[in-house]
């Protein structure tokens, strides 16, 4: 029976998962799989930005990310101009891919939730933001991750 | 800039949730595929391509009025859309709370 394509993935390769915690992958170990341990290294390339107004009479905030919206109106002053940051979080500083048993050297396979950072989307402000999946190539020892920016740089669908 | 009165939706990059400017939740764009616009076959609309994989139709925002779109969406909440961070009736807004 052909899956439900939102199971698969547009090669319909083998789907590789993510833990990102000691918890999920020593279950996952434990389930057979093995845990192949990256560690997490945000990359500089990945990057947002954002700005700060405040009420001048509340003192309330507004947080900004998009130039084309100006300062948050006339009763705000910006007390942090434009300032470029890291906009990704995780539950740990290692997680790990979690590989079958059965995997053979050579196959393509499909990660669903990339460890490495690469950019997946930039916007003509500078922003760049992660790319969430990606294919990857397993050599016996490692995931050889197949990223190509041509066909991995792209709008949001959905 | 944007005029502040042109209707516009809210977009957070990061969940990838499309708002409204009220920031009501209209879908998140977590399309399982890696799909290039580029690559979609065309339709004989410029604003619709359409997509082997669900046999879905994915239609341009961009090319839409955003009054239409939201309309749209709340009609089917399983529409499948493109979103450039570049196009105008879009505000990039990525939300910490």
């Amino acid at each position: 029976m052909r899956k439900h394509p939102l199971e698969t993935n547009s090669h319909n390769l083998r789907i590789i998962k993510t833990a990102r915690d000691k918890k999920s992958i020593n279950l996952a170990a434990q389930s057979g799989f093995f845990p192949l341990v990256k560690i997490i290294k945000p990359s500089e390339k990945i990057c947002s930005k954002f700005a700060i107004s405040q009420n001048k009479e509340t003192g309330e905030i507004k947080a900004l990310n998009d130039f084309r919206f100006g300062s948050g109106g006339k009763d705000y002053e910006t007390i942090i101009d434009y300032t470029s940051y890291y906009p990704y979080s995780f539950p740990s500083p290692y997680a790990a891919y979690l590989i079958p048993k059965d995997i053979e050297i050579g196959e393509h396979v499909f990660l669903e939730d990339l460890i490495e950072d690469f950019v997946g989307a930039s916007w003509n402000q500078g922003d760049k933001y992660r790319l969430e999946s990606c294919e990857a190539i397993w050599n016996g020892e490692d995931l050889e991750i197949q990223y190509n920016p041509e066909l991995n740089i792209r709008d949001f669908i959905g | 800039m944007i005029n502040k009165n042109t209707p516009y939706m809210i977009f957070n990059p990061i969940t990838k949730q499309l708002l409204t400017r009220e920031r009501e939740l209209l879908k998140k764009l977590d399309c399982p595929f890696s799909i290039n616009w580029d690559s979609l076959k065309t339709t004989d609309s410029a604003k619709i391509r359409l997509c082997d994989l669900c046999n879905k139709q994915i239609i341009d925002s961009s090319s839409i009025s955003t009054e239409a779109l939201i309309e749209k969406i709340k009609l089917n909440p399983d529409i499948c859309l493109k979103v450039d961070l570049e196009q105008t009736n879009i505000r990039v807004e990525i939300d910490h709370a």
